[in-house]
C-alpha cells in the first residue's frame, strides 16, 4: 500500500512538473518570444492606438514573470479571458469544446483497443501463414498513411458514396439525436483506423513473445486447452507492454485528434486551435494549449494506474 | 511388477536452422521404463538431449522438432501416437510436468490459488469448497505453512524454494502417475536445494509416481534416485541403479563426468574433459570417441551398442567389458610454487557496506579478509550474503560505508577512478557472466589487447599481438578464435577469453565472482584447472566468489564464510570441511550431497 502511495505520488508530481513546463513554454511562445505580441495578434495594419489598448488589456505592459504568474493563476481559477477575436469568453467558447473532443478521443479508443486486441491476437496465432501476412500488410499500409487521407477515404465512400453519413462533422454541436450521432461517427472511425494498426502490431509482437515462455508450455503441459493458454496465460502478460505503448502513443492520438477535426470540420478544440493559430487568437491558443497538456498528463497518469491495475509486482513495491 | 511408463527406442530430431529440409538427430534410440514410486535420475552435458527426451517422451512436440521413430506407452496408450487434443487430458492429469525455476512453471500473474485450481478443475472437475479443500492440502503437503494466505499471493511473493514447492503443488495436484522434473533444483541455494530434493523423494515415495529427475548434479541424482542415466551426444550411454550413493562408472564419459565434478568431502582437483560435447547424435562411431582416452580405431569406425552387465547396468562402449572399472584421474592439488603466503597482499579491516536506497542492515558488516601473496582464498556463502558487494567494494565498484582495504601496504581508494594505473594492472576482475563483460563488437583479439594497450603503453604492437597468441594459448583456445566475436564463442570459450584478457593485465591479485557458476560440469572443471594452473605460474593471488562449497574445496587454499554480511568462519579448506565450527557451515556442509564413487563393483 504505501508502494502504490509512493508509486502514484511520484507520478503525480511528475505530471505537475510536465503541466508545469508546458504552461512556460506556452507562454514563451505566446507572450515573450515574438518581439511584439500585438502586432503579432492584430497584423501589419494595427494603428498605434489600438496595439496601445490591447499591451494594456493584456497587461503587456509588466514583466514577463509577473504576467506568467498572473495567467497561471487565472488559468487555474477559470478565468480565462477573453478572445481577441470574438470578444467572447474563452471559456465559454473553449468549454464545450472540450466534452465533444474528449468523447471523440475516448470513443476512437475504447474501440480500437479491442479490436486491435484481437487482431493483434488472432495473427500472432498465425505469423507466417496468409491471414497474418495479410493482415499484417494491411496494418502497415494503413499505419503510414496520413489521417487526412484515412479521413477523405471515408468521407468518400460513406459520405460522397453511399451517402448514410455526413460530409462534415459540425452537427456534433447544433444537430439533435441521430444527427448528432452521425456527426461523431466518421471522425470516429478515421481516429479508430488510424490506432488500430499500431496497437495490432505491438499487441501481436507482444502476444508472440510471451508464447515462447517456459511458463506458457507448462500451462500447455497442464492440459490447459488452446484459448485457456492464449487468454488466461499469455494475453494478460502480454498486455502489459502494449498499455505502457499506448500511452507513449498518446501525443500522437492528440495530434491525431486535431487533424481530424480540421478535415471533418469537428466542432472541437483541435478545430479552434487550428483556426485561433491562423487568426492569431493568442489568448484562446493558449488556454486551448493548457487544456491539451493536461489531457495528456492525465492519460498518462490513467495509463500508469491500468498497468498499476495490470501487473500486481508493481502494485507491493 | 509392469512400468507405468516405458519409452522404447525414442529417437528425436530438430529441424536444422539452416537448411531445413535436414533433420539433426538429438536423441538417439532412448529406452528407459519409469516404474511407481522411483526416481529415474538423467544426467549429462548441456545439450545432450535430456529435456528434449523427457519431454518428447510425454508426446510434447516442442516447435521445430521431429519424431523420428519410438513408443512411450502409458498403460496401455502410446503418448507418441496420441492427438493434442487427448494429450490435453493426459497432461497434468496422469503425466506432469515441472520446469527447471518457478518462473518456468508458474504464469507470473496468476495468483498461486488460480494456478493450484485449474489442473483440479480441468480434470477432475473439482467445484466449490471440495476444490479449495483440495489445494489447501496440496499446499500444505509440499510444507508451505500459512497456506490460506498463499492461495491469496502472487508467485513472486515467495522465495526462489517456495516456488519451486508451489510448483511441485501443482504437479502433484491430480495425483500423477508420472513426473517429469527438469532440474527443479538448478539455481536454487544449497541448503535450499536438499530441501527441494528431499520433498521430491517424499512426493515420489508417498504417492507411487513414477519419476524422472533431471539434474547435471551427479551427487544430487546419486541421492535421492533409485537408478541412474548417462545422456551424451542424444543416447543413454550408461545406466546403472544407484546404490546408497555408491557409483561404480564402466563407461569413460561417465567417469570423465565424475572426476569433472568438485567434492565437498575430497581434497583434489577436478578433471575437465578435453573438447567439446557433441551436438547431434552420430550413428557410424562412437561419439564420445573425440574426447575418450581410451579411443582405438575400432571406436571409430563402429558405433556401439548397449551391453547388459547384470542388475540393470547398461553399458554403450564398445571397450567396455575389456576396461571393466574405471578408476579416477582426479589427483591432489600442486601448491603454489612462487610467491609466498606469509607476506599479506590484501587485508581487508571493518569493511562496511549498504546500498543506499534500503533501510534495511548493511549487506556487508564489519568484515575482515586477509589474502597472502599469492594464495587462493574463497569467500562462499549463499545468495544475498554480501560476498559479491564484498568484491566489488575490493575492486572500487562499490563505495564502502567503512573499513579499510589495504593493498600491498598501502591503503585503496573507495572508487577505481581514483585508484593508479598500477592498481589497475594489479587488480583484474571475473565476472560470472562472460558474455556481458565482453564487448560484443571487438574481436577476440582486440578484447585481450585493449587492456594491454592501456596499461602497457610502452609495448609495440606486435609485442602486443604476440602476447595475445600467448594468452589464447594458455587458455587453451584455438589461435583461429582470435578473429571471432563473443557472440560465436559457446560460455566456456567466453569465459576463457575473460580469463584471458584478466592475465593480460599481468595481476597479481585476480578477483573472480561466481566464475564458473553458469557453466557446465566439464567447462566448469576446466575454468578450474585453468585458474589453478596459471595462478600456479604466475604466482597471482585469487579472491574466489562463490556459493559452491564443492569448488571451494577443489581450489581455494583458504576459505570465509559469509552470512548475512557477517563472517562466520574462517580457515584452511582442509579444517574448515573437515572440522567446521560454526553451526552453519555444519549445517551448510551437510546440505550437499555426497557421492561415492567406487573403482569395483
Ligand atoms: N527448439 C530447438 N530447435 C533446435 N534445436 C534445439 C531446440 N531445442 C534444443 N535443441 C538442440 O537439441 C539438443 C538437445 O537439447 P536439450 O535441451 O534437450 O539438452 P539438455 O540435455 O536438456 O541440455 P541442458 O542441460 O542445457 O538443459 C541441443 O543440441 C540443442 O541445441
Ligand atoms: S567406445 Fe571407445 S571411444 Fe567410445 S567410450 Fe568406449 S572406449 Fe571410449
Ligand atoms: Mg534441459
Amino acid at each position: 500500500m504505501a508502494g502504490i502511495i509512493k508509486f502514484g505520488g511520484s507520478r503525480l508530481a511528475f505530471a505537475v512538473i510536465t503541466l508545469m513546463a508546458i504552461s512556460v513554454v506556452t507562454f514563451l511562445a505566446t507572450n515573450v518570444v515574438p518581439a511584439d505580441p500585438a502586432r503579432v495578434a492584430l497584423g501589419k495594419f494595427a494603428t498605434p492606438a489600438q496595439i496601445e489598448a490591447y499591451n494594456e488589456q493584456q497587461g503587456l505592459e509588466e514583466p514577463a514573470v509577473k504576467r506568467y504568474v498572473i495567467w497561471v493563476g487565472d488559468a487555474i481559477r477559470g478565468d480565462w479571458g477573453t478572445s481577441v477575436l470574438s470578444k467572447q469568453q474563452v471559456t465559454d467558447m473553449v468549454g464545450p469544446r472540450i466534452g465533444r473532443s474528449l468523447i471523440l478521443a475516448l470513443a476512437a479508443m475504447l474501440l480500437a483497443i479491442p479490436i486491435a486486441f484481437l487482431l493483434g491476437v488472432y495473427t500472432a496465432q498465425r505469423i507466417g501463414r496468409p491471414s497474418d501476412l495479410a493482415i499484417s500488410t494491411v496494418t502497415l499500409v494503413v499505419n503510414s498513411l496520413p489521417e487526412f487521407v484515412v479521413g477523405i477515404a471515408l468521407i468518400f465512400v460513406f459520405a460522397v458514396q453511399f451517402g448514410i453519413l455526413p460530409i462534415e462533422s459540425s452537427g456534433a454541436s447544433m444537430g439533435s439525436g441521430i444527427s448528432q450521432i452521425k456527426a461523431y461517427l466518421l471522425p470516429m472511425f478515421t481516429l479508430t483506423i488510424v490506432l488500430v494498426p499500431y496497437i495490432t502490431r505491438m499487441v501481436r509482437a507482444s502476444v508472440r513473445d510471451i508464447s515462447s515462455q517456459p511458463f506458457v508450455r507448462s500451462a500447455a503441459l497442464r492440459g490447459v486447452p488452446h484459448r485457456g493458454l492464449v487468454w488466461r496465460h499469455v494475453v494478460p502478460n502480454a498486455s502489459l507492454p502494449v498499455v505502457n505503448v499506448i500511452a507513449l502513443t498518446m501525443a500522437e492520438l492528440i495530434a491525431g485528434v486535431v487533424i481530424i477535426e480540421t478535415v471533418f470540420s469537428f466542432p472541437g478544440i483541435g478545430q479552434l486551435l487550428v483556426s485561433s493559430v491562423g487568426s492569431k487568437d493568442i489568448p484562446v491558443v493558449q488556454i486551448i494549449t493548457l487544456v491539451i497538456g493536461l489531457g495528456f498528463v492525465v492519460f498518462n497518469l490513467l495509463a500508469d494506474l491500468a498497468v498499476l491495475a495490470l501487473n500486481p509486482r508493481l502494485r507491493s513495491r | 511388477m509392469t512400468p507405468a511408463l516405458t519409452v522404447h527406442n525414442l529417437t528425436v530430431g530438430y529441424l536444422d536452422r539452416v537448411n531445413t529440409t535436414e533433420v539433426n538427430v538429438v536423441v538417439r534410440d532412448v529406452s528407459f521404463d519409469l516404474h511407481s514410486g522411483r526416481l529415474l535420475g538423467l544426467a549429462g552435458e548441456s545439450g545432450s538431449g535430456k529435456s528434449t527426451a523427457a519431454l518428447a517422451a510425454i508426446g510434447y512436440k516442442a516447435p521445430g522438432s521431429v519424431l523420428i521413430s519410438g513408443r512411450s506407452q502409458l498403460g496401455d496408450v502410446d503418448l507418441l501416437t496420441t492427438s493434442v487434443p487427448d494429450l490435453r487430458n493426459i497432461w497434468g492429469g496422469q503425466v506432469a510436468y515441472v520446469a527447471q525455476d518457478a518462473s518456468q512453471s508458474l504464469s507470473p500473474l496468476m495468483r498461486v490459488e488460480r494456478l493450484l485450481a485449474e489442473p483440479l478443475r480441468l480434470h477432475l472437475g473439482l467445484r466449490g469448497p471440495a476444490l479449495r479443500k483440495r489445494t489447501l492440502a496440496l499446499l500444505e503437503g509440499v510444507g508451505i505453512t500459512d497456506p490460506e494466505s498463499a492461495l491469496r499471493r502472487f508467485p513472486y511473493q515467495f522465495s526462489g524454494g517456495q516456488q519451486q514447492r508451489i510448483a511441485l503443488a501443482v504437479a502433484m495436484a491430480c495425483e500423477p502417475r508420472v513426473l517429469i522434473l527438469d532440474e527443479p533444483t538448478t539455481g536454487l541455494d544449497v541448503t535450499t536445494q536438499a530441501q527441494i530434493a528431499k520433498l521430491i523423494d517424499r512426493l515420489v515415495k508417498d504417492s507411487g509416481t513414477a519419476a524422472i529427475l533431471i539434474s547435471h548434479d551427479l551427487a544430487l541424482l546419486g541421492t535421492i534416485c533409485d537408478e541412474m542415466a548417462i545422456m551424451y551426444a542424444g543416447e543413454i550411454v550408461e545406466q546403472a541403479p544407484a546404490l546408497a550413493n555408491k557409483v561404480a562408472p564402466r563407461h569413460p564419459y561417465t567417469a570423465a563426468l565424475l572426476d569433472a565434478v568438485p567434492r565437498v568431502d575430497e581434497r583434489g582437483l577436478v578433471v575437465g574433459i578435453p573438447g567439446l560435447p557433441a551436438t547431434t547424435a552420430v550413428n557410424n562411431c562412437c561419439a564420445f570417441a573425440p574426447r575418450c582416452r581410451f579411443t582405438t580405431d575400432t571406436c571409430r569406425a563402429h558405433h556401439p551398442e548397449l551391453s547388459d552387465y547384470g542388475q540393470g547396468h547398461t553399458v554403450r562402449c564398445l571397450r567396455s567389458a575389456e576396461l571393466g572399472a574405471l578408476s579416477s584421474q582426479r589427483h591432489p592439488p600442486v601448491a603454489s610454487v612462487l610467491g609466498s603466503n606469509a607476506n599479506t597482499l590484501l587485508e581487508i579491516q571493518g569493511l562496511v557496506c549498504s546500498y543506499r536506497d534500503s533501510h534495511s542492515p548493511p549487506v556487508v558488516d564489519d568484515v575482515d579478509i586477509r589474502i597472502g601473496g599469492s594464495e587462493i582464498v574463497a569467500l562462499v556463502g549463499e545468495s544475498g550474503s554480501g560476498k559479491s558487494t564484498a568484491l566489488r567494494a575490493i575492486a572500487g565498484l562499490h563505495r564502502p560505508d567503512a573499513g579499510e582495504i589495504i593493498y600491498d601496504g598501502v591503503p585503496l581508494a573507495a572508487q577505481v577512478t581514483k585508484r593508479p594505473r598500477t592498481q589497475h594492472r594489479d587488480i583484474q576482475l571475473i565476472f560470472q557472466d562472460p558474455h556481458a563483460s565482453l564487448n560484443p563488437r571487438h574481436t577476440v583479439a582486440s578484447i585481450i589487447d585493449r587492456p594491454m594497450s592501456i596499461l602497457f603503453p610502452e609495448r609495440s604492437a606486435s609485442d602486443r599481438r604476440e602476447r595475445v597468441y600467448d594468452l589464447l594459448d594458455q587458455v587453451r583456445l584455438d589461435a583461429r578464435i582470435a578473429a571471432r566475436y563473443p557472440h560465436q564463442l559457446s560460455g566456456g570459450q567466453k569465459q576463457r577469453v575473460a580469463i584471458a584478457r584478466a592475465f593480460a593485465a599481468e595481476p597479481r591479485l585476480l578477483l573472480c565472482d561466481e566464475i564458473v557458476s553458469a557453466l557446465d560440469v566439464s567447462v566448469q572443471a576446466s575454468i578450474l584447472e585453468l585458474i589453478a594452473e596459471l595462478t600456479s605460474q604466475t604466482g597471482t593471488a585469487v579472491l574466489f566468489v562463490t556459493h559452491d562449497l564443492a569448488v571451494v574445496r577443489a581450489i581455494a587454499e583458504r576459505v570465509y564464510v559469509m552470512r548475512s554480511g557477517v563472517i562466520l568462519e574462517e580457515g584452511s579448506t582442509d579444517s574448515v570441511f573437515e572440522h567446521p565450527e560454526h553451526q552453519y557451515t555444519i549445517d551448510l556442509l551437510a546440505a550437499v550431497p555426497r557421492l561415492v564413487v567406487v573403482s569395483r563393483d
